[in-house]
């Protein structure tokens, strides 16, 4: 993988795809301190873990309509700048730990195939969204290196 | 590649208990229920359930009784094969089996099990429809255990009959 910019890795402990629908992975991006998700979520306590583990769960079996768990941005939000994205999210006693990713299709041939790449991990403090976040995601998403990255994982997956 | 449930006994614990959590709070809502009401039912503080809650790992099966009969509502506890010895896929959430039940009519009894399985089913829409199927049970069976996705087409005649097609 040295000779690549960044690439992806399916996120461990889950199956890398569900129903050849849903799957799961993070953006590793060596040169880009922005890209966190892996690293960050690997170094949470367990108990924060298993509260993300339990939402990604919920994602890849299909169950949209939680948005405690994991949500989306649509059109009517950010005058639907956003629609790629996605989060994953929990509370603790403190704070609330938030996975940003995006969706992305990285197989043309297979329609309903949906990836979550991960890329970054905040703690915050309050719920309202931080746009700056959503804009950094943005960004990362549609780099070219990083739109070669899910193509690549494609194969990967098949 | 192993389900991150299979790790140990508290993540697969943690899961059920987040499942449990996620449809007493559905139930909960649809009985327009909150926090503040089920801890006034249950005697404890709007905190505690909060805690309770936020935290479904340290869920005993006693407890979760508790807080079912605070809220008027009852819990089941479901083994099953889902053909993933390993645990490769995780638990499959409680929604799963609350919805499979609900949309057999909700059964109580093994007769009335038979019943939704071979006669008359509540669709989700609410429309009730008249269907026979050749194997009832097997097909029942394939929808609870998830190994098939079966599509309901409903196209209601001018007599206001209903003829249902399957598509598997």
């Amino acid at each position: 993988m040295e000779h690549c910019v960044c690439w992806l890795e399916a996120v461990p402990d889950h199956p890398p795809l569900r129903d050849q629908r849903r799957g799961l992975a993070f953006l590793v991006h060596p040169k880009d301190r922005r890209v966190t998700a892996k690293d960050s979520f690997n170094e949470l306590p367990s108990q924060i873990k298993k509260k993300l583990h339990t939402a990604m769960d919920y994602w890849l079996g299909g169950f949209d309509n939680k948005p405690a768990h994991h949500h989306g941005w649509d059109k009517s939000e950010y005058s639907g700048k956003y629609v790629m994205l996605w989060v994953f999210k929990c509370r603790d006693d403190q704070a609330g730990h938030r996975l940003y990713g995006f969706l992305q299709n990285p197989d043309p041939k297979r329609q309903r195939l949906r990836i979550c790449v991960l890329v970054e991990y905040s703690l915050k403090d309050r719920d309202e969204t931080d746009e700056t976040i959503l804009r950094r995601v943005e960004s990362i998403r549609i780099q070219p290196a990083v739109i070669k990255a899910v193509e690549d994982y494609a194969g990967f997956l098949s | 590649m192993k389900h991150w449930t299979e790790q140990d006994i508290e993540s697969f614990r943690y899961r059920l208990g987040s499942d449990f959590i996620e449809d007493l709070e559905t139930r909960m809502k649809a009985l327009g229920l909150n926090h503040a009401s089920l801890a006034e039912k249950k005697g404890v503080s709007q905190a505690r359930v909060s805690q309770v809650f936020n935290d479904p790992g340290n869920l005993t099966l006693e407890s979760m009784i508790e807080w079912t009969r605070a809220a008027g509502l009852k819990v089941s506890m479901v083994v099953y094969d889902d053909g993933d010895a390993k645990n490769e896929l995780g638990p499959i959430p409680a929604e799963v089996f609350q919805r499979c039940w609900e949309i057999c009519g909700k059964p109580s009894t093994q007769w009335q099990l038979e019943d939704a399985a071979a006669g008359s089913f509540t669709m989700m829409t609410g429309k009730q429809v008249d269907i026979v199927f050749t194997n009832a049970i097997a097909f029942a069976d394939t929808l609870s255990a998830g190994v098939a996705t079966v599509q309901f087409k409903y196209s209601p005649k001018p007599s206001d009959e209903g003829v249902l097609d399957l598509a598997a």
